[in-house]
């Protein structure tokens, strides 16, 4: 058992299907019952940036600062535990169960560019560009799920439905449940995008990141999480490890690639996905309030070191 | 030497058989069925040997005695009048027979309320199919293939939820489930796809609404069987007369019933201002679709030469073409 991985996982679940559901019902007659803006305002990157470049407060920035203040509490919650791109990142991840990890230096090397992405985005924003569009989490996955995911799984209900009726010949009943599926579940027409080829590649590219290396984006290039990252350090919730035997499953099994070498790690990496928590054979490791100068890792003394 | 029991490779092929399917194998399957049905609209040639998908001679024409050639009622109650106007035919028993599918095909094209008169009204359709069931029909379907966006207009229309109070199944068409018009003759409609529902039903009433149209002048009861056409529908304006006449004698409507209760005299078919139309309280009923009309031609004043498919379907004489001779009784509601 593991229950804290369980609650995240339906949280991340929770959050994506929500998500969905809000873009579904952006459709006549709009009976949605969540502003499709919800996600939107409680994102940092996007209402700082174009409060920015736009000149003016955005109405609603309240719920992004506190956000903002949340991470600083607790730490990178958001992108462990209610980023809807995160969660299918963590989905397409799974389906490589080789986990892989990096050596400390190309990790240290690899976790900057997000804060370069940042920070072009920012300065762009300052003369007056918006480009946060192009690399915003909730954007990104807002593109994937109304422009590919929704129209192709109308398109292959649609077709299924056409081959029972046209080419196979059932009967009524099957037609009229496909008519009563239409107006409610399918949308009455399958809406073909322009550029939809090029967001599929571009989420392609980010799922397929996933499964070679796992949150392959939240760790490189997520300028969202990057500004949570910043926040996140703040956060006086620590991981600490009493009487760790030095075994290194928690780095090695890590999908943020968050511990080094010495099996310490970094704060503002750590996504509070828990996984550490019970990869440790010894459940030694906790999360909990830790002092920024306190030790973070306690060597078993009774053991000898592996290597 | 006997018979061979077992060969080698059986306990492997039982063993496969008994084995779990996985559930990355179930995925796996799934998506590549799915992946391959959805291909297969690639290739409905290929697959249109099994039934649907073929050419279809369309439905055949019934010969339906009726007390009179048309009825043109007047009155203040479109349902009413439109009750008495049939009644007055002959009672929708000569139409409908029991156990049929009925199918009502009202004008549904536009984002219209009621009022502003670009559909056909919520309570014409109503009466028709409250008759229909009277007469024993078990089924009463009611479609439109819209021009404007399907979900609004069958919800501001009014119609979707008159005929749904009625009793009858209100849905939105398939444009593939259609067949393709095949004509004894030459014709600029050869191949054209019509659905299926609409050829399949047992009784085909036509319920237009008179309004004026921009481009062929007057839309009727034959434009509006466009209705239940497939395909991209704008370049059948082009030589529409022709067209519209070979897909009324494809469709062959039992009854017609053209809604002038309120009538849009400008700025069709879309229209939008309560200005540019006219209570006139009219409903015409016949089980001849060029009669219909042509005497709805008479009530906005147009000469129905002026409608091409309308002059065409009188030049090739098709049904009754002289409304001089025809028994048109008229009826005060």
């Amino acid at each position: 058992m593991k229950p804290l991985v369980l609650a995240r996982r339906f949280s991340q679940a929770l959050s994506l299907l929500v998500f969905i559901y809000i873009l579904w019902s952006t459709a006549y007659p709009l009976a949605g019952h969540i502003a499709p803006g919800r996600f939107f305002k409680a994102d940092p990157l996007i209402m700082l940036s174009a409060s920015i470049s736009e000149r003016i407060v955005l109405s609603g920035v309240t719920a992004s600062l506190f956000m903002l203040a949340m991470t600083a509490v607790l730490g990178r919650f958001f992108c462990g535990w209610v980023c809807p791109l995160g969660a299918a990142i963590d989905m397409a991840g799974a389906l490589n169960r080789r986990r892989k990890s990096l050596p400390d230096a190309k990790n240290s090397k690899y976790r900057k560019l997000k804060y370069y992405i940042l920070g072009v985005i920012f300065l762009a924003a300052l003369f007056g560009r918006q480009v946060a569009w192009l690399f915003d989490p909730i954007v990104v996955m807002g593109r994937f799920v109304s422009l590919n995911l929704i129209p192709s799984v109308t398109y292959l209900v649609n077709s299924l439905f056409m081959a029972l009726i046209k080419y196979m010949g059932a009967g009524q009943a099957v037609k009229d449940f496909y008519h009563l599926l239409k107006p409610t579940f399918l949308g009455v027409k399958t809406f073909y995008f322009a550029h939809s080829a090029m967001i599929f590649l571009f989420s392609f590219a980010i799922f397929a990141g996933a499964i070679a290396l796992r949150r392959s984006w939240c760790r490189m290039l997520c300028p969202l999480g990057a500004i949570y990252a910043l926040a996140g350090r703040l956060s006086p919730l620590r991981r600490s490890i009493k009487k760790c035997v030095d075994c290194g499953r928690c780095k090695s099994f890590c999908r943020m690639g968050a511990i080094r070498d010495d099996l310490s790690y970094v704060q503002s990496e750590c996504i509070l996905c828990m996984d550490c928590v019970y990869d440790c054979p010894g459940h030694a490791t906790r999360f909990g309030v830790r002092l920024a100068g306190q030790a973070e890792v306690e060597m078993d003394r009774r053991r000898p070191k592996k290597k | 030497m006997g018979f061979i029991l077992h060969e080698e490779g059986d306990e492997d092929m039982i063993k496969g058989l008994n084995k779990k399917v996985s559930r990355k194998g179930f995925l796996k399957a799934f998506l590549s069925s799915l992946a391959l049905l959805s291909l297969s609209k690639f290739f409905p040639e290929a697959a249109s040997g099994a039934p649907g998908g073929g050419m279809s001679g369309g439905r055949m024409k019934k010969s339906i005695k009726t007390d009179h050639d048309l009825v043109l009622a007047t009155g203040e109650d479109p349902y009413n009048t439109t009750v008495k106007a049939v009644e007055a035919i002959g009672g929708m028993e000569r139409f409908v027979k029991k156990g049929d599918t009925v199918l009502v095909k009202p004008n549904i094209g536009w984002d219209r309320s009621p009022e502003q008169a670009g559909n056909t009204n919520p309570q014409v359709v109503a009466a028709l199919i409250d008759m229909s069931f009277k007469a024993g029909a078990a089924r009463v379907n009611v479609f439109d293939i819209t021009c404007n966006d399907a979900r609004r207009c069958y919800a501001n229309s009014g119609i979707e939820e008159a005929a749904k109070a009625h009793g009858a199944n209100v849905y939105f068409p398939d444009d593939w489930d259609s067949v393709k018009a095949h004509f004894g003759h030459p014709s600029p409609f050869e191949g054209w796809p019509v659905l299926k529902d609409a050829l399949e039903c047992d009784t085909f009433i036509n319920v237009p609404v008179l309004k004026h149209h921009g481009l062929t002048r007057l839309t009727l009861s034959m434009k509006n069987l466009m209705g239940v056409c497939g395909g991209n529908r704008g370049i059948i304006h082009q030589g529409i007369g022709d067209k519209l006449v070979d897909l009324t004698g494809f469709i062959n409507p039992d009854l017609t019933v053209i809604d002038a209760h309120r009538v849009l005299l400008r700025n069709g078919p879309t229209g939008g201002d309560l200005d540019d139309v006219e209570k006139m309280n009219k409903v015409i009923v016949s089980a001849d679709p060029l009669l219909a009309d042509i005497t709805a031609c008479g009530l906005v004043n147009v000469e129905p030469s002026k409608v091409s498919y309308v002059r065409v379907a009188m030049e090739r004489k098709y049904g009754i073409y002289d409304a001089n001779k025809a028994d048109i009784f008229e009826l005060k509601v």
